[in-house]
């Protein structure tokens, strides 16, 4: 019974002691992790418009990385400069996500065109067979078709970095 | 004579036909409500489906509309988000097993209570 009364102390206790361990963690869960991670890429519903090759040329062959974008979409601009910069490097397949392909095509006359692939969504069900939240986000798939990381929102070059570097040690 | 029962006849069949169509479409609207205030808007985190005006929540509301009027169960349909954007879009978790503790968390503290509470009434009576 001594012990007993000891149990509100103890339990404030280690209640303390969760909290404070789930709010300094609180950084890892910061990520929006995809529940697609580490399975194949779904297939997209989509409208093919302009590339080198197809989906499904290189879907399990090679790793690519897919972009979706809006001509609509401010970040998606700022973003843009770093797609360019390692589009030599990197096999970008961009989507554009609820838009015409006419703003498209201008979007990537103004800013250039990172993409080997460009296709259209134009209702945004593939981008929801994806889970996606809204744009840009950009998934990056290996060479047996899996996906490996999202990123929701815009790119920066580090981050670009970190992402390719990470995924190549795993 | 004969005739007019045929009209009556159908017109009592097109008269049921819209009864049963309009309990149909009441039953949709029911379900689809009851499914969207269930489901979180992943973009307005705080709003449910039902709620928000959000892009993605609207293109989410038609599936859901359309899934519905495939005749899919509630079940299916939640399953077909959840697979899409994990368990984070239900507002009510999953009764499953990595969700068990919080599931089982009041009846637990409910016991626990019980307990020294009894402890404590017994006690004071010795």
């Amino acid at each position: 019974m001594k012990y007993l009364k000891l149990f509100p102390i103890i339990f404030f206790f280690i209640l303390s002691y969760f909290l404070f361990w789930k709010i300094t963690n609180i950084q890892n869960t910061k990520e929006l992790q995809s529940v697609l991670l580490n399975q194949d890429l779904p297939n997209l519903k989509l409208e093919y418009v302009t590339g080198k090759f197809t989906l499904n040329n290189l879907l399990g062959k090679k790793a690519f990385i897919i972009n979706f974008f809006a001509s609509w979409c401010a970040p998606c601009r700022v973003e843009h400069a770093v797609l360019q910069k390692y589009s030599k490097d990197h096999i970008i397949i961009g989507v554009a996500y609820k838009d015409d392909i006419n703003s498209v095509k201008k979007f990537l006359k103004d800013l250039g065109n990172p993409y080997d692939i460009l296709m259209l969504d134009l209702n945004g069900r593939a981008a929801i067979d994806l889970g996606l939240y809204g744009v840009p986000e950009t998934y990056f798939i290996n060479n047996k078709g899996k996906i490996k990381y999202r990123q929701v929102g815009p790119l920066t070059v580090k981050k670009f970095q970190n992402i390719i570097k990470s995924l190549k040690v795993n | 004579m004969n005739l007019l029962k045929i009209f009556m006849a159908f017109i009592i069949c097109v008269y049921t036909k819209n009864i049963l169509s309009d309990q149909k479409n009441i039953n949709y609207e029911k379900r689809f409500i009851e499914l969207s205030s269930e489901l979180r808007c992943l973009v307005c985190q705080n709003q449910s489906l039902l709620e928000s005006d959000s892009d993605l929540a609207n293109d989410l509301k038609e599936i859901i509309y359309e899934k519905i009027n495939e005749g899919q169960s509630n079940y299916q349909i939640k399953n077909f988000l959840v697979k899409r954007y994990g368990e984070f879009i239900l507002f009510k978790p999953l009764f499953n097993k990595s969700n068990l503790l919080l599931w089982a968390a009041p009846l637990i503290s409910f016991i626990l209570i019980v307990f020294i509470a009894m402890r404590k009434i017994n006690y004071k009576e010795k």
